[in-house]
């Protein structure tokens, strides 16, 4: 096993800057060279995955007939992309605004309403036999929940093996037992665990089998589902670290999906913030954070916890109740809590424009301001100081229509 | 399976259970008369109360009754065992798909046994039996076809619980195909439910069984059914007693056991249940 320890005291706290790190380098122990091209040390990573135009509804069922009386509308028209190898796609919502849905959408697990997802300019949707399996094995998930993603029925080695006897017939026997007790070593379990079914072992212990299992195919893309949020916190900073450790040794590609603001704000390369079924805000972390441009992002930003305590008295604090996803409100989808609101947002909905270079935004207030191009960004000092202003403050210049707060 | 003996129940049932598969695989070497299970008979001693030579008496032809009870046990037992396995075989695997795949596969099934469960089992098993020729090979298959909707039922609600589990999600985004999936993680998941309805069902299978050699459509003579030996000796009931009494204890002891030997399954399976 090369490199075989975690980093000790990799602090939660350290820059994310090695994200692009050990890429095409002879670091990657042989069995993870294996997934194609390592592409991190190409100058223009080719876009990985383009997600286009993607709306997932669920029917509500009534009646004996079971006719769709209603739609939950979870995913509701989203489009991305995630690019190249080695980085971290942040995708941050509240709860039940469909994280889960497009991910599980994405990774062909549920059929789409709409859309296309391209996987490297393959349309998933159009796979069969071979394409699909070989989509099984590009991606992989880490599920949201580490209590029941593993089958209570099953010895930890089965566990990690079951990826392997699915996709790779050639390693069975010794040579199987061998990549198991590596993959557990590698997300810093060991051989003593591989006969221990998941109710022995902590919740820590269950994410790093989840782990091991979500890497044992050297996938192209890494699906994280909130995959600290069942755990203790101090759990939690371990398994980030444990997360990035992998990303930067085997130049892993990861979506990580969270509720957690400032734990995309550690991991992400790009950020994308979705709230009832659309994405809202798309950039760079170093665009979208230290100055959001929606008036959602900057009320998420503000309400997240904030290491100083003086500065938690100017937190904006989100008013009102998230919409139902069955009747999502006309126009803009946050114009029910949205402080800027105008008349136009309950009528027409925003699409995502390009406010800068790699940055979107869905708001008819910050787009028809977008061309001014000098946002708050570095002038107004800090982020999470930012008056509740609506969506003019992002602009700068007071707005008329100032009813924020 | 210490936790299962710890409640003397249960541990009481395991011992009747256990002490009814002995007696019924020993039969041939503890019965006094096995040739009495067999057909021969002996009017000279009809009729006569438990004494030493006849711990049970003897019955209208002479025949001894315990003898004819522990070849009873025989039966009841093997055919318990054929149509609880055939029951199972057929109903778990079909119960696991339909409720994992759903779709029209699950609406066709859960159709045919909405129709079969709308019968009362034993009804249904005696409608069938009327219309085959009576005997025991036919009850034993009369009763496997009224059971097994049963464990459709069951193994599918549990499937549908079971696939909606993360661990089902997770191998299905690793791409393990859906045979696999059933095997490795839905049947697993499944089957601590199925056991202890099975425990559960063997004695009203026993029961089952009897009921239709009381009524003439099972076992017919001279075959030990216990059932059938109850039907045969009601005519002397209120004169010779043992004639009934001692089958139709077996029957009652028998089917009581099973009950607390599931119970206590239950107890014991059920992770709610569990004194960690
Ligand atoms: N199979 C389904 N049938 C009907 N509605 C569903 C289904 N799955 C999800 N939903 C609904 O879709 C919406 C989005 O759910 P989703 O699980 O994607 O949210 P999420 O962002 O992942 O939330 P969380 O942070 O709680 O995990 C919710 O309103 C949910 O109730
Ligand atoms: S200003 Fe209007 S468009 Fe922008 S977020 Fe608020 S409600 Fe939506
Ligand atoms: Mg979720």
């Amino acid at each position: 096993m090369h490199g075989g320890r975690t980093k000790e005291g990799t602090g939660l706290m350290q820059a994310g800057d090695a994200t692009f790190g050990a890429g095409g380098s002879g670091h990657r122990p042989a069995d993870f060279a294996g997934a194609g091209p390592a592409g991190a040390a190409a100058p223009l990573a080719p876009l990985f995955l383009s997600v286009r135009g993607v709306k997932k509804h669920f029917p509500v069922r009534a009646g004996i007939l079971g006719r769709a009386t209603a739609w939950v509308r979870a995913v509701d028209g989203v489009s991305f992309d995630i690019g190249g190898r080695g980085t971290t796609f942040g995708l941050v919502g509240e709860s039940g605004c469909g994280k889960t849905t497009l991910t599980r959408v994405v990774l062909r697990l549920l059929p789409p309403t709409a859309g296309r997802v391209l996987l490297e300019g393959r349309d998933i949707f159009g796979l069969a036999g071979e394409g699909l399996r070989r989509l099984r094995r590009d991606m992989q998930l880490v599920p949201q929940d580490p209590y029941g993603s593993l089958n209570p029925r099953l010895p930890v080695g089965d566990i990690v093996s079951e990826p392997l006897w699915t996709h790779a017939p050639e390693l069975r026997g010794k040579a199987l037992q061998r990549r198991v007790a590596e993959l557990l070593e590698v997300v810093g379990l060991s051989s003593a665990h591989l006969r221990r079914f998941p109710h022995e072992l902590s919740g820590g212990q269950r994410q790093r089998v989840a782990i091991a299992r979500a890497l044992a195919l050297n996938p192209r893309l890494v699906i994280l589902d909130e995959p600290t949020s069942a755990l203790d916190v101090s759990v939690q900073a371990q398994v980030i670290n444990l997360l990035r450790d992998l990303q930067s040794r085997f130049s892993l590609t990861y979506w990580f999906v969270s509720h957690n603001l400032p734990l995309v704000e550690y991991l992400s390369d790009t950020v994308a913030v979705m709230y009832l079924g659309r994405l809202v805000e798309v950039g760079a972390r170093g665009d979208v954070f230290p100055s959001p441009a929606h008036p959602y992002t900057r009320a998420l930003i503000s309400a997240s916890p904030s290491p100083d305590p003086t500065r938690r008295q100017e937190m904006a604090v989100l008013e009102g109740q998230v919409p139902s996803a069955t009747a999502p409100p006309p126009g803009c989808r946050f114009h029910t809590r949205c402080p800027g609101a105008e008349s136009r947002c309950r009528q027409e909905s925003p699409e995502l424009r390009e406010l800068e270079p790699g940055h979107w935004v869905a708001c008819h207030l910050v787009a028809a301001r977008g061309g001014g191009g000098p946002r708050a960004a570095a002038g107004s000092g800090g982020t999470r100081a930012d008056a509740p202003g609506g969506p003019q403050a992002v602009a700068g210049g007071g707005g008329a229509n100032q009813k924020g707060g | 399976m210490r936790r299962l003996l710890r409640n003397p129940l249960t541990a009481m049932g395991v011992a009747v259970v256990a002490a009814l598969a002995a007696l019924a695989v020993l039969a041939p070497l503890v019965a006094p008369y096995p040739e009495h299970a067999a057909g021969a008979v002996d009017p000279v001693h009809k009729l006569l109360g438990p004494s030493p030579a006849h711990p049970f008496g003897t019955d209208e032809l002479g025949r001894d009754v315990l003898s004819r009870v522990l070849y009873g046990a025989r039966i009841s037992l093997a055919v318990g065992v054929v149509v609880q396995g055939l029951a199972l075989v057929i109903g778990v695997p079909l119960g696991l798909v339909a409720g994992y795949l759903g779709g029209a596969v699950d609406e066709a099934l859960m159709r045919v046994t909405d129709v079969m469960l709308a019968f009362p089992s034993l009804l249904l098993a005696m409608v069938i039996c009327a219309a085959l020729k009576p005997n025991l090979a036919n009850a034993t298959l009369a009763i496997t076809i009224a059971w097994w909707p049963w464990y459709t039922r069951l193994a599918r609600g549990q499937a549908v619980s079971v696939r909606q589990s993360g661990y089902v999600r997770a191998a299905e985004a690793l791409g393990v195909p859906a045979p696999v999936i059933i095997w490795r993680h839905v049947l697993r998941n499944s089957l601590a439910p199925i056991i202890v309805q099975s425990s559960l069902d063997f004695g009203a299978i026993v029961l089952t069984l009897s009921s239709l050699s009381f009524l003439g459509l099972g076992a017919q003579s001279p075959t030990p059914e216990w059932g059938l030996m109850v039907s045969l000796g009601r005519n002397f009931f209120l004169t010779d007693w043992w004639v009934v009494v001692f089958p139709g204890m077996a029957i009652f002891a028998t089917v009581l056991a099973f009950n607390l030997v599931g119970d206590g399954l239950r107890e014991a399976l059920d992770p709610r249940a569990r004194r960690v």
